[in-house]
């Protein structure tokens, strides 16, 4: 089988990898360079648990064919990290109980990190919502992933626009 | 809200109630946690099923010649490579079939290659040659007289029919004042978690087999994996990977199971069987579909006084778990709210279809949608609100059903009258969910009108908006549908003050982990940090019957509430000692055992674990616990106590709908919920958030069409589970009723997030346009039509 | 997983061409791969040799002036175009139509030439742009051609792309008045369409002068609704004119009859979403 040479950036760091033209970025990633944060959920760009970023914008790695990696910039959720602690998105989902099984979580995370360094000021839910229509989610109805994304997003807490979307929760 | 674990003097706060984050969730965000498809095992192989694409066939000829001879190929099996022995639910399912095929799906081949590519190849080498024969796809033609048998050796295509009555229907319907009749069209449904079908097969050395799976029931997989491979159990180990969702699928013991153990039988290495979307599609079970023809009737007072139901399950070629949904049917029917009559006819019907399977709400869903509809019917018949009428015959607690369900606590009524203030409040207070730890905000009361997009008067005159309510009540303390429903725990305290709970229990993303370490922090009196949970091993955790209808934290979190007690019981015992008091006269707390009256003069728990160990005689503090609810299995009838407890909710969605193109929006969703206790809100809501994402797409959005027993829209996209933009806000309130046997109070709450919601849309969409849709999905097409039908327009 | 093929990345229109024509119908173009990777992974189409135009330079450029209007290289992505500021600025009905196409990731990637010679019939660009006239450049070792994107899509489907001929640009002359796309799905996004169209309407002295109505998901590929926009020229585009528009279209389209939905019901939806289209086109 033919096989070619890639150079490629992940997470800041240079690899060197030999593959096939028919491979797919997702499969360099989890299966050749061991990065099995990026999830497999549909190999079809339906799911969106493969997201990564791609030269910064958000794309799914089962779209990408990997000789059109050469030279480029990939960062996968185990880049999000800041300096080996968690990113403020990060805290902000396992806080926000964001995730439950977590299989689309990697997903999430990079679909809302390029998001949240797009937007000039705090989005609404709304904006969000649109911000990750190409991520699905079976587990949690998405909910307290708008609220983690939203706590993250705003300014500062009196910013906050969750209130917007939805009424009391959990009286006590 | 308190802090967890935080220490001001004295005053330690308990964990019980805490919206505490899951222990799993750091590793889940930084990519690091290995599930099933990430798993790497060294000289893993691939592996790959040669599937039926008839759905009745013979099975000719199968050539494997050109397969075997692929650079990579190490092993090619067909069925005379494997038991013959029948296993599975219906014992009706072979590990590879030989002479016919049932459903288009079904396995044939199996291959063991190198790498990936080279195990797809060789599968599509594999000549099959196949003899279509006659097929059977819908259960009422399956019921004819001359139908095709699927299993021609059962003689029938009825795989069981269930009867169940109380009371007597027949007279009670003669004499009611209002009866209402429906037939309900109840669709399949695809679990679809994010995570495919996934499994590994490995021997070792002593020739004992790891499988590493995501199954759901990792003791009863072991026990049906030595069956149909005819080996000891005892040579059988499961280890659960992280799973990426479940949702039922992972309740059965399915045919690419053996096989991979089969596969690395016979190349002596591991072999990875990982089905990819569209395998999922064609191979994964789904929920059954199911037509009921259904009756209910009351007296005029409001009284509901009868129900009677027929309902016909397609279960598909082979016989899962998933038939005794019929049992959660007959509940539904038979014990939601007071019904002095009932009846419930079940038909599970074989036909060339997929399997089904589990899904969550296990046939809920299904007899909720219509049940609730016609508690609906019933009251606009009566003239009476829809809210009233369900109170006025609400389930009270300490009441057994006629059925024999012994219904302890109950909050249905709680739950309705909350919804009533939801919807009629002009104010609604609120407070922020999910801010670190430290942060609490709270907002300004505001008016509800705030939370819709416009305010009445300013809807466009061809939208409708409508408001529709429906209760449910499902098993909220286990449900014995098998021998035992219990669970096993072991609490280890080593020398440090680290506790570990080995549970038998499973994590498959509901937050059983950090629920179960509550438990036992509180129980044993040390911090959460201190608790970690062991789970996912059948060598080394003790039983459980496995994860499925919303027993985790009833029945595990007793076993590990039990577990620490006996635990605990060692360390007052020793510290006893130490304080020269009698063990009554303590208490442990936050890590430190104290002296009831003298809380000041404590001891950190770790030292009195030590002073136990090392000494003459001494031993470490390892405490366990069993524990099997006071449940009973359902006889032959449907009758007996189920569950030791009940879990009820109720739901309330407001719809919009489009008159014009049919099209509903749900626009808000309040749903009020008994858990009997709250151990940590944030986990509940986030099970009830997801029911209900699974409720809407049930009702509105998702189909998996099958056309002639093959499943036509296999993808995502065409599937249709909702997008962010397609889920309302979401207004959850807690309703804790202190349940007498859950651990701290607490009951299931998995499923009842899904099974209320079609029929709240089902009878909002009437209150907005007065039309009733009887059949899911609620497509556009069908309320246009059904509009159209009811202003006399001709049709469309 | 995709099945072996064999892999070009040229870096020229020339050599494209050439390899196209030396591999055979088998071959295939790789675009943005959002189309192309989907369908080689579900087995709905297959290739034995994958072509990469996205090293041939200059095949992503967006140029906008005032007299010749928009010119848009077959390469640029989703994202590039609903970023652009002429775009924005001139054509914002072309934002609205990629606002509802598919996910930003597949935004990100996917490309305007590879979505038009895809040629779903309920291409939602397809749809937009011929609703604004646009025209294709097409090359080949013959020549460049240029021909309107109408002629691009031959009624039974698909493209009137010849061996070894590439699409390397989309012309869309200055608008005129109003424009506007729908696109009706059950669910809020990334969904099947059940029925879409676009609509154009220019109004001076309060007489209709230029109308376009295509609608999509029509057959094999979306079609311009003549007959209503005879009907609509020169009216005042009033309610009573818009209705008997919206009549007119109902027996002109020929939707698909499906498990989805019934084609009596997507005639009735069409009717209604062209009602509505028209309505928000007349100021």
């Amino acid at each position: 089988m033919e096989q070619l040479s890639l150079a490629l950036t992940v997470n800041g760091e240079a690899y060197q990898v030999t593959t096939r033209p028919y491979a797919t970025l997702l499969d360099v990633l989890h299966d050749q360079l061991g990065l099995t944060g990026t999830h497999e959920g549909c190999r079809m760009g339906e799911c969106g648990s493969c997201s990564v970023l791609l030269d910064g914008h958000a794309v799914n790695a089962c779209l990408v064919l990997a000789p059109d990696v050469e030279g480029r910039a990939v960062t996968t959720v185990e880049g999000l990290a800041e300096n080996g602690s968690l990113s403020a998105l990060q805290a902000a989902f396992v806080q926000c109980g964001a995730l439950q099984c977590g299989y689309c979580t990697s997903g999430m995370l990079i679909s809302a990190a390029a998001f949240l360094k797009r937007v000039q000021e705090t989005p609404t839910a709304a904006e969000v919502r649109r911000a990750l229509v190409g991520n699905l989610c079976r587990c949690t109805g998405y909910a307290k992933i708008i609220d983690a994304i939203l706590a993250v997003a705003t300014k500062s807490p009196n910013e906050m626009n969750v209130a917007s979307e939805f009424a009391a929760r959990g009286h006590d | 809200m308190s802090r967890p674990n935080s220490q001001h003097g004295d005053m330690i706060e308990t964990l019980i109630g805490q919206r505490l984050p899951k222990r799993d969730a750091p590793a889940k965000v930084t990519g690091q946690t290995i599930y099933g498809h990430d798993l790497v095992r060294p000289h893993m192989l691939y592996g790959k099923i040669v599937r039926s694409p008839y759905a009745s066939a013979r099975i000719v000829a199968i050539d494997t010649s050109r397969a075997e001879k692929l650079a990579g190929v190490r092993a090619v099996l067909t069925a005379r490579d494997a038991p013959h022995r029948l296993f599975g639910y219906g014992a009706d399912n072979l590990i590879l079939k030989g002479t016919r095929v049932l459903h288009v799906g079904d396995e044939v081949a199996a291959i063991a290659a190198s790498d990936p590519y080279t195990a797809q190849e060789a599968a599509q080498l594999v000549r099959v040659e196949y003899e279509p024969l006659p097929a059977v796809f819908d259960p009422d033609d399956a019921l004819l007289p001359n139908a095709p048998l699927v299993h021609p050796a059962r003689g029938s295509n009825l795989f069981r029919q269930q009867l169940y009555q109380h009371g007597d229907p027949d007279a009670a319907f003669q004499e009611a004042d209002v009866i209402v009749k429906d037939e309900f069209e109840l669709p399949y449904a695809a679990n679809m978690p994010l995570e495919p079908c996934f499994c590994l097969a490995e021997f070792d050395a002593n020739d004992e087999l790891t499988l590493y799976s995501t199954t759901q029931v990792p003791y009863l997989l072991q026990r049906d994996l030595a069956n149909a491979l005819e080996m000891p159990a005892s040579h059988i180990r499961i280890l659960q990977t992280a799973i990426g969702g479940s949702f039922g699928r992972g309740l059965d013991m399915y045919p690419f199971e053996p096989i991979a153990v089969l596969l690395a039988q016979k190349t002596k290495c591991p072999v990875r069987l990982a089905f990819d979307r569209r395998e999922e599609f064609l191979a994964a079970p789904i929920r059954q579909p199911i037509r009921v023809k259904m009756r209910s009737a009351a007296k005029r007072d409001g009284t509901l006084w009868a129900r009677d139901a027929h309902a016909v399950l397609n279960i598909g070629a082979y016989a899962s778990w998933g038939t005794v949904t019929t049992v959660v049917m007959a509940e539904t029917v038979g014990s939601l709210y007071r019904v002095p009559h009932a009846r419930f006819v079940a038909d599970l019907v074989y036909t060339n279809s997929p399997v089904t399977g589990a899904m969550r709400g296990f046939g809920n869903p299904q007899s909720t949608f219509c049940v609730e509809v016609q508690m609906d019917r019933l009251a606009d018949a009566l003239g009476m609100d829809p809210l009233e009428f369900r109170l006025r015959n609400v389930n009270q607690p300490n009441t057994t059903t006629p059925q024999g369900l012994k219904i302890t606590s109950c909050g249905l009524q709680e739950c309705l009258e909350i919804l009533g203030d939801i919807v009629d409040a002009t104010l609604i207070p609120r407070k922020s969910s999910c801010f670190p730890q430290g942060n609490d905000y709270s907002f300004e009361v505001r008016k509800r009108d705030d939370l819709r997009p416009h305010s009445s008067s300013l809807i466009p005159p061809h939208l409708a908006r409508g408001i529709g309510f429906a209760s449910t009540m499902n098993v909220g303390g286990g449900a014995r549908i098998y021998r035992s429903d219990g669970c096993g725990a072991i609490v280890k305290v080593d020398d440090f003050g680290r506790v570990t709970l080995i549970t038998g229990a499973s994590e498959i993303g509901q937050g059983a982990d950090i629920v179960l370490a509550q438990i036992t922090a509180e129980t044993l009196g040390m911090t959460l940090d201190a608790v970690r949970v062991v789970n996912g091993d059948t060598a080394l955790a003790p039983w459980d019957v496995g994860v499925h209808a919303s027993r985790t934290t009833f029945i595990a979190g007793n076993a590990a509430r039990l577990a620490a007690l006996d635990a605990r019981k060692q360390l007052l015992e020793t510290a006893a000692e130490q304080f020269h008091v009698a063990p009554e006269e303590l208490d442990a707390r936050g890590g430190f055992i104290f002296r009831k009256n003298d809380p000041t003069a404590r001891v950190p728990l770790e030292k009195i674990i030590r002073a136990r160990h090392f000494r003459p005689f001494g031993e470490p503090v390892i405490g366990k616990g069993w524990y099997d609810p006071p449940n009973e299995m359902a006889d032959e009838h449907l009758r007996g106590n189920l569950s030791a407890s009940y879990s009820f909710a109720a739901h309330a969605v407001e719809v919009e709908v489009d008159t014009e193109t049919g099209r509903v929006r749900v626009l808000r969703v309040g749903a009020a919920h008994d858990v009997g206790r709250a151990l940590n809100p944030l986990l509940i809501e986030g099970q009830i958030e997801g029911g209900i994402h699974m409720g809407i797409g049930y009702a509105l959005t998702e189909q998996l069409r099958v056309e002639n027993g093959r499943v036509v829209n296999d993808s995502l996209r065409e599937y249709g589970i909702p997008t962010t933009l397609d889920m309302p806000p979401i207004d959850i309130r807690l309703v804790e009723t202190l349940d007498p046997e859950g651990p701290f109070g607490a009951k299931g709450v998995g499923e009842l997030g899904v099974t209320p919601v079609a029929a709240a849309i089902s009878n909002a969409i009437y209150d907005a346009v007065g039309v009733r849709i009887t059949s899911l999905p609620i497509t556009p097409e069908k309320v246009l039509r059904a509009l159209r039908a009811k202003h006399g327009f001709q049709s469309l | 997983m995709l099945a072996p093929f064999a892999y070009f990345a040229p870096s020229s229109l020339a050599e494209a061409s050439a390899l196209l024509l030396a591999n055979g119908p088998r071959a295939r173009v790789l675009a943005g791969g959002t189309s192309l990777l989907v369908a080689l992974e579900r087995s709905q189409a297959s290739a034995d040799a994958v072509i990469n135009l996205k090293r041939i330079p200059s095949l992503r450029d967006i140029t906008y002036d005032s007299h010749a209007g928009l010119q848009i290289g077959a390469l640029a992505t989703l994202s590039e175009l609903l970023r652009s500021a002429p775009i924005q600025k001139h054509y914002p009905v072309l934002i609205e139509t990629m606002g509802f196409m598919a996910t930003p990731q597949v935004q990100n990637l996917a490309t305007i030439g590879g979505n038009l010679c895809q040629a779903a019939p309920a291409a939602d660009l397809i749809v937009t742009l011929l609703a604004l006239d646009a025209t294709v450049r097409l090359y080949s070792s013959n020549g460049e051609r240029s021909l309107s994107l109408d002629s691009f899509l031959p009624t039974w489907g698909g493209t009137i792309l010849q061996p070894g001929e590439i699409l390397t640009r989309i012309d869309i002359p200055l608008p005129r008045g109003k424009a506007h796309y729908d696109r009706f799905m059950i669910r809020s996004a990334a969904d099947v369409p059940l029925a879409n169209l676009a609509g154009v309407l220019e109004i001076e002295n309060d007489l209709i002068t230029h109308t376009r109505l295509v609608v999509g998901a029509n057959g094999a590929r979306p079609t311009r609704m003549l007959r209503a926009e005879r009907a609509l020229i020169g009216q005042r585009g009033d309610a009573a004119c818009i209705e008997h528009a919206a009549e007119l279209v109902v027996p002109d389209v020929y939707p698909p009859d499906d498990w989805r939905a019934s084609r009596e019901y997507r005639r009735a939806l069409i009717a209604t979403l062209t009602r509505r289209m028209l309505t928000r086109l007349v100021p």
